[in-house]
């Protein structure tokens, strides 16, 4: 989207429509059982746009971004398409599993602050990442799943040896705050392992109100266009947002292949351990 | 020159046929002279006139594979253990005296050869023709690839340039680069193009009709508009006035038809006859290129054109584009492994594999120096025989000491105020960029010589005078060693059977009485020798008249 006032000011505009046929759910809560894998449907449709502002230039990029968001979310759930594994539906009651009967739409909006100086966004070697985003969830049909969520995320990059070793830190929580007598459905709720976070772990194995996560990376160039990786995860998800801390975490860990043209990773191979087996994911884009 | 002939197997000969050929090899190498009246040739013989050549692209990928996964072109010999030395295959298009002669296809004898002034050297390949700022330049073309823009332009005198532009993090690096590197490669005895530094607003252009640009956002070229001109200023680095900076470079005369490649020849051009990987000129170039951290020379960066001089029509083999040398990668800053690795090695990688990245070569750990203007340079790790370009380069592999020795002896020709007055031409804004530039390549100059001098003996500039041989120990001259002693033994030679007949008793610098009492057109050999027995030089001296020509320079070490 358009530049204005010379890269100062900034808008985007994004409009999607998802429609996933099989997406795992667990369970709520960090005690969920890996037995309890089940299936849903998801399908979304959201139109969102961000106006920001970057007020000054340091170096060759702008740094701090403020900004504003807006836009609407339609939700629908249905059925998954594997057979043989269970509806989440006939595993799970609207009770443990908020908004499983009944879809909502939402109004949503809120505000953001970000400071970006990695050096490479695509394959930073130096440099941090500080986000925090605070969006509001105006629930509009059921008047049943309002809430606010607060996203803080910090990503630092510590290199040595003149960059061809990195140390790659990051942290992430999300704490959701919901207005009196509502919840938080399910499907937006904060969901921890994938290819990013607790990579040991099957996608989508938690759901929770709030999530917490750490990731620690060692990185090392074994030649021009390959980048390894030995990395560690640790996270959890919790239904209070007084139980977001350090303790008790989920853990994982594992090894990884960054292959980068121009150091802009392109493809990631990474293979994680946990107590509850192994996981190969391969992404066709930089882990963050 | 040696030619080397070859029977097909599907038309063999007739054994007296053979025998008729056999005979007449013979009888022809028994009279071959060693040395030729015109010898020590200065000049090749005028090329061939040659047309009709087709335009070949090289493709920029499989150069690298075909050079990292093979090794195309004749090699050195490796020397296998428990057999013996390796058979070495010396350079060629090489005179008597080991100096590439005068060839306008590939090169011309300039500074080592004889003296340059600081304005010629600063003149470089031309310093009088950069584009007309009388009125605008139209925009022809555009550059469709690559990370920042460039754009073929025509002055108001209609003289093609192409403008080349500084990435936004690192203003002047590579024009500086471009323009210095033309020159320093100029004065070294290439052809390359003219290049110019330019600062010009946006109103300096117009645009040209049926311009075409590619738009990454698409992923399909479009017509250039004005707006992809003002839009320059969000990609490429401008001045402190707000204008931009670009180095224009003069389009070359002639058809273009591709790159030449480090090995082989030029299978449809009959000049073209010494394999690129043994030829001198291109060997040495590995010790110009490390001396001036031009580690992106390869195939790509060379451009052959058919050319008219003096009436004869010939391939003219250019180097170009010098964008990415001493700190500056053209688009971003060098990073370490530039000039200090190959982007695949296998044994590093795998060592870098095994250990988890624990083991780490030696261009990791160095410490290296960051400017803006320069990009990443460094010096006091500079190591001339660990440098490496991009990925390998036959020429560069097959190089030896004679080759190397060559070489250094122009990198040291450069003196400290040459430098100086090169770097100058960066027109670097700030001055510290251009001393720590000037610095960094007096340091590496110091290195190379220092290297390659010392791998043979190097005595060189021989002459006679007054009935003396003279020559210089070039490692004397340069300061890097002090005075040292040689031993000098005398003898006959026979031109045709290629006997030395040893000169009892001669040991010094002065003629033996046999040379100077000696018929005209008689041969005799010096063979000097240091501390190092197996380090010499033989020169061959030839009496004309009264007085002795040196006629040739064997150098073992």
């Amino acid at each position: 989207m358009p530049k204005l006032a010379g890269g100062k000011l900034f808008v985007d505009l994004l409009a999607q429509h998802r429609n996933l046929p099989r997406l795992e759910y667990f369970g709520p809560g960090p005690s969920s059982r890996k037995e309890d894998r089940s299936q849903f449907r998801l399908e979304d449709t959201s139109a969102d746009f961000t106006v920001g502002y970057r007020p000054f230039k340091y170096k060759f990029s702008r740094p701090l971004s403020l900004g504003v968001t807006g836009g609407f979310l339609k939700v629908n759930t249905g059925p998954g398409n594997l057979s043989g594994l269970p509806q989440t539906a006939d595993l799970f009651s609207p009770q443990e599993t908020p908004g499983l009967d009944d879809q909502t739409d939402y109004l949503r909006g809120g505000f953001f602050v970000q400071y970006d100086y990695r050096d490479n966004p695509l394959g930073p070697r130096s440099g941090g990442n500080y986000v925090a985003k605070f969006t509001y969830y105006n629930d509009r049909d059921l008047n049943m799943h309002d809430f606010r969520s607060l996203h803080l995320e910090a990503q630092q990059y510590f290199p040595f040896l003149n960059k061809r070793r990195v140390i790659a830190l990051r942290t992430m929580a999300i704490v959701s705050f919901e207005n009196p007598n509502q919840t938080v459905p399910f499907y937006i709720q904060p969901v921890l392992s994938g290819s990013d976070d607790l990579r040991g772990f099957r996608a989508y194995r938690f759901y929770d109100n709030n999530l917490i996560v750490a990731t620690a990376e060692y990185r090392w160039e074994a030649f021009t266009g390959l980048d390894m990786a030995l990395f560690f995860d640790a996270g959890k998800v919790v239904p209070r947002r007084s139980q977001v801390n350090y303790h008790d975490l989920e853990a994982s860990v594992g090894m990884g292949f960054r292959f980068n043209v121009q150091n802009s990773v392109f493809l990631r191979i990474d293979v994680g351990f946990s107590h509850e087996g192994a996981q190969i994911w391969l992404k066709f884009e930089n882990v963050c | 020159m040696m030619m080397m002939n070859t029977v097909s197997e599907s038309r063999r000969s007739p054994l007296p046929a053979k025998v008729i050929i056999l005979a007449l090899q013979l009888t022809l190498l028994l009279s071959a002279e060693k040395f030729y009246a015109d010898d020590p040739l200065e000049e090749m013989p005028a090329p061939l006139s040659v047309r009709e050549l087709k335009t070949r692209k090289l493709n920029d990928v499989y150069d690298l594979f075909e050079n990292t996964l093979g090794e195309p072109g004749e090699r050195q010999t490796k020397k296998e253990k428990g057999r013996g030395a390796a058979t070495l295959i010396p350079s060629q298009a090489v005179n008597t005296l080991g100096e590439v002669p005068n060839d306008p296809a590939w090169f011309t004898n300039r500074i080592g050869s004889r003296p340059m002034s600081i304005e010629e050297l600063v003149r470089g390949p031309g310093a009088d023709r950069p584009p007309s700022t009388e009125g605008t330049w139209t925009v022809v073309g555009a550059k469709t690839s690559g990370v920042t823009p460039g754009f073929r332009i025509r002055d108001s005198t209609g003289q093609l340039y192409l403008l080349k532009f500084d990435p936004l993090t690192n203003p002047e690096m590579s024009t500086a680069s471009d323009v210095i590197g033309a020159k320093f490669f100029h004065a070294l005895g290439y052809s390359v193009p003219e290049n110019y530094i330019v600062n010009f607003t946006p109103d300096q252009l117009t645009m040209g009709e049926m311009v075409v640009v590619f738009d990454p956002e698409s992923g399909r070229d479009r017509p250039m508009t004005r707006r992809d001109l003002i839009l320059l200023r969000e990609k490429v680095a401008r001045d402190e006035r707000g204008r931009f900076r670009a180095v224009a470079s003069r389009f070359l005369k002639g058809k273009c038809l591709g790159e030449f490649r480090y090995y082989g020849t030029r299978l449809d051009d009959f000049n073209d006859i010494v394999a690129h990987e043994h030829r001198r000129d291109l060997r040495g170039l590995f010790v110009f290129s490390a001396w001036l951290n031009h580690n992106d020379s390869r195939a790509i960066k060379n451009m052959d054109l058919l050319v008219e001089e003096n009436g004869i029509s010939f391939v003219k083999h250019y180097l170009i584009d010098f964008g990415a040398m001493f700190g500056s990668a053209s688009v971003i800053s060098n990073t370490a492994r530039d000039g200090n690795a190959y982007l695949w090695e296998l044994k590093p990688a795998l060592a870098q594999i095994a250990t988890l990245g624990i083991w780490s070569p030696r261009w990791m750990r160095d410490r290296y120096i960051k400017h803006p203007a320069l990009g990443m340079i460094e010096y006091p790790s500079f190591e001339p025989e660990q440098w490496k370009p991009n990925y390998p380069n036959p020429a560069f592999q097959n190089r030896l000491p004679t080759d190397e020795f060559w070489a250094a002896k122009r990198v040291m020709a450069f003196s400290n105020e040459a430098i100086s007055a090169i770097v100058k031409e960066a027109k670097f804004s700030d001055k510290y960029a251009e001393d720590l530039l000037t610095d960094y390549l007096i340091k590496r100059r110091d290195k190379i010589g220092e290297a390659y001098f010392a791998k043979l003996l190097p005595r060189d500039e021989f002459k006679v005078s007054e009935g003396r041989l003279e020559f210089e120990d070039l490692q004397v001259k340069y300061g890097l060693v002090d005075d040292r002693d040689y031993q000098v033994e005398w003898s006959s030679f026979d031109n045709r059977s290629k006997q030395h007949t040893a000169i009892a008793g001669e040991t010094s610098l002065r003629l033996p009485d046999a040379a100077l009492q000696a018929a005209e057109s008689s041969f005799f050999a010096a063979k000097i020798q240091g501390e190092d027995e197996n380090k010499t030089v033989v020169v061959y001296l030839r009496k004309d008249g009264s007085a002795f020509k040196v006629t040739g320079i064997e150098r073992s070490w």
